[in-house]
Parts: structure tokens; sequence; C-alpha cells
């Protein structure tokens, strides 16, 4: 009798009032912490293959701004993609920006950036183009091609070339008359 | 089987006397399971349940809330088999009332061989209260009178176990029919079963080669699922709801 007594009054030690998400930093208790970025393996003994980083992410908001957290739209909006989603941004890939886009990876396009024709320096600047497959296409010297003048001029001065106005013509006779 | 045996051979003998052919061949019989193991229960059959649990005279019967999470999520500590023989589990959560008890012990104490086997419970008589408001009342005035007590029940939890000397084919039939009757997904279960049950879950846990498992959907936030989990994924991602 006594036992039953204290076990209900046990229950009513034990209640908890608050129904809501539970912290999950005091939940989880096994997640890998790599410099603020705390990711939570598939498995205890998983392995990624090794990379190489890359110095610079390309970034692209891919979600509306609408019906995100505060916390969210605040990263967006220092990262000044709030406004067109064809903007991007060009942010360093250091663990500061990588805890920030973390929190983000939902609403955000992260392309690494690689450097195929090598760095630009500062005299390349006119002459650089960020594809969007993250490659940035450094042109180092700018002149004409000879070859590909040469090619221009031999195309547009063939006279054996038939001109568009007599392939529609033709085109169109043989359309009317077939046979 | 053996006396249609000898009939034929009797009537071979009476009617053909050239033929002495035996029909009879060699036969294998089993030994009988052995049930050494078994203990006997003091009673066995299952006892009567309070309907209303006493208090003392100077203690009001305290009103409760509904307390969901009593029957929320698994049960860790009465999900296994004490005597290792047959029983009944939720695999879901709920409440027994006095009647649901009743219903189990009345017809598991009608169905079973009192000689052999025996029953006993593994859930506590009710003890949960829960209040009512009067018919064609409106809504206010403060919190209802209590109308009934319940036991909640988490999903695993044993409810009864049936055990002595018998098979789990003589127990099945009238267990499972209980089990269909209880206001929660419940089963009839014997230890092998359970055994096999628990082999099969590690099993398929160990070999799945599916990188997205709820688990680790829910604790990195992909796709932004925080915004629309519920807190109670958050403890047992997916199950349990």
């Amino acid at each position: 009798m006594s036992a039953r007594l204290l076990q209900i009054q046990c229950c009513f030690v034990q209640s908890v009032r608050n129904y809501g998400k539970l912290n999950k930093h005091l939940l989880f208790k096994d997640g890998k912490r790599y410099e603020g970025v705390i990711y939570y393996p598939r498995r205890p003994d998983q392995e990624d293959p090794p990379i190489t980083p890359s110095k610079l992410l390309r970034v692209q908001r891919i979600k509306p701004m609408k019906g995100n957290t505060h916390w969210e739209k605040k990263i967006l909006i220092d990262l000044k993609l709030d406004t067109n989603m064809n903007d991007f941004a060009i942010v360093k890939n250091i663990p500061e920006n990588c805890e920030r886009l973390w929190k983000v990876k939902h609403l955000v396009k992260i392309v690494p950036i690689t450097f195929p024709y090598g760095e630009p320096t500062e005299n390349d600047i006119d002459h650089t183009f960020l594809k969007e497959n993250g490659e940035c296409i450094v042109t180092k010297e700018i002149k004409i091609d000879d070859g590909r003048v040469e090619a221009t001029r031999k195309f547009v001065d063939d006279t054996r070339k038939l001109d568009s106005e007599t392939l529609v013509k033709d085109s169109r006779l043989k359309w009317l008359n077939p046979f | 089987m053996l006396l249609r045996h000898c009939e034929k051979l009797l009537k071979g003998v009476a009617f053909n006397p050239l033929c002495s052919i035996q029909s009879v061949g060699l036969k294998y019989f089993a030994p009988p399971i052995n049930y050494d193991h078994v203990e006997p229960a003091e009673r066995p059959k299952l006892r009567m349940f309070e309907k209303v649990p006493q208090y003392p005279p100077n203690l009001r019967p305290p009103k409760m809330q509904k307390k969901l999470r009593f029957m929320r999520g698994p049960e860790l500590v009465h999900n296994t088999l004490l005597h290792k023989q047959y029983g009944i589990i939720a695999t879901g959560g709920g409440r027994l009332r006095w009647g649901h008890l009743e219903m189990l012990r009345l017809t598991i104490g009608r169905k079973m061989d009192t000689n052999r086997m025996f029953a006993i419970w593994r859930v506590q008589a009710p003890w949960q209260p829960v209040t009512k408001k009067g018919q064609g009342q409106r809504m206010g005035g403060g919190k209802g009178s209590i109308d009934h007590y319940v036991t909640p029940v988490k999903a695993g939890r044993v409810i009864l176990e049936v055990g002595g000397k018998c098979e789990y084919a003589e127990v099945k039939g009238f267990l499972e029919n209980v089990a269909a009757k209880l206001p929660f997904k419940a089963m009839a279960v014997s230890q092998e079963m359970l055994d096999q049950m628990k082999a099969e879950e590690e099993r398929r846990e160990e070999e799945n080669i599916n990188p997205f498992t709820m688990k680790y959907v829910i604790q990195n936030n992909l796709s932004g699922c925080h915004k629309w989990v519920s807190p109670v994924d958050y403890k047992w991602f997916g199950k349990y709801h």
C-alpha cells in the first residue's frame, strides 16, 4: 500500500510541465566537433574520403527567404543573399564561415571555386570570369588569334557557299512542287 | 495408425494364410518435451484487480493530468518474459481499463488448463485517475470528478505471461484472441519469437546501407527538418508517435 502511494508521489515529483523542442546538444551525445560545426555521423566509425579543400566557396541561395527562422535569415542577410536568387556570394573557406554555412545548408548551393588556368592576380581583374560550376577562368593574355580570324574570313568569302536567300527560295520551291 | 496396421495384419493372417509379409515398418517417436526447468507458480490463475485503488481514509483521491508520456515511447524495464515462455506484449502505447483486465483474466482462466499451465500479471492494477464531466454539462466550473482508473502501457511492455508444461501452439489461439481485443496494438509472443525479433531488428540496423536514416537526418538538420519534426522525433527518430 505504502509502496504504491510512494510510486504515485514519485510520478508527481518527476512531472515535466513543458512540451517542446529539446536541447539538441544535451540530448545527442554522439556528435563530433569540427571547430564550431557539430556533425553527427551515420555510424560511429564513419570515415569520409580525403579531400583537398578549396580556398573559396561560391554560395547561392536556392530557397525563398520567407518562412525561415530569424537566425537563418540573419546569416543570409549577412552574406547579402537576401534579395535576388541569382546573386551569389564568394566566401572564404574558414571555420567561422563554415559554421555559418552549416546552419543554412538547406537554403544554399555551395560550390568550391577551382582555378584551372591559375589564380588571378591584380592585373587580371578585367579578364576573369567565374562560371556556375565554380571554375574561375583567367585569360592571362588578351590578343587576337590569327587562325580564327582567317577561318572566319574563309567561311564568309566562300563563293561555293549558298547564301541564305537562295537556300530559302530553293526549299520553298521544293515544298511547293515536291515531285 | 498402429491399430490400423495391426488390423490389416490380422486380416491378412485370417483370410490369406499364405501372406506373411509384415506391413508395419520401423517407427520413430520423438521423446516428449522435457519440462523439468519449468517452475510451477503459486496460483495458476490471474488474480482479480481492484477497480479503484484504496486510499487511506484521510486522503482525498488525487486527480491527475493526462500525462501522455506514461504511454509514449519504448518500455525499457518490463520488456522481457520472466518465465521465458509465452505472453502478450503491447506493440503500441495505450491505457488499460479495469474491463480490459477482467476480459483477459476471465478468458485466459477459462481457456487454459490449470493443471498444467499458469498465468501471471505483469501490469499493475489501474492507478491513474481519469476525470470526466457529466453529460450535457456546460464547460467551466473546474475539473470534473474521477470517472475511472487506468493502467498506462508503453510499446514493448509485457502485459501478462503464461507458462507451465505447455507448448506455444496450445496457448497461441487464446492469447492472440485476447490480444486483438486490447485497446492498443498487442501480440502474443513466445521467448523464441522475442529473441528472433530482437535479432532481426539488429540485423536490419547493421545491414542498412541507406546513408540517410531518420536519426542521421534529424540529428544533422538535413533539409531544415528541425522546422517540422516534433519533439517526440528528437527522442525516438520517427518511432513511437
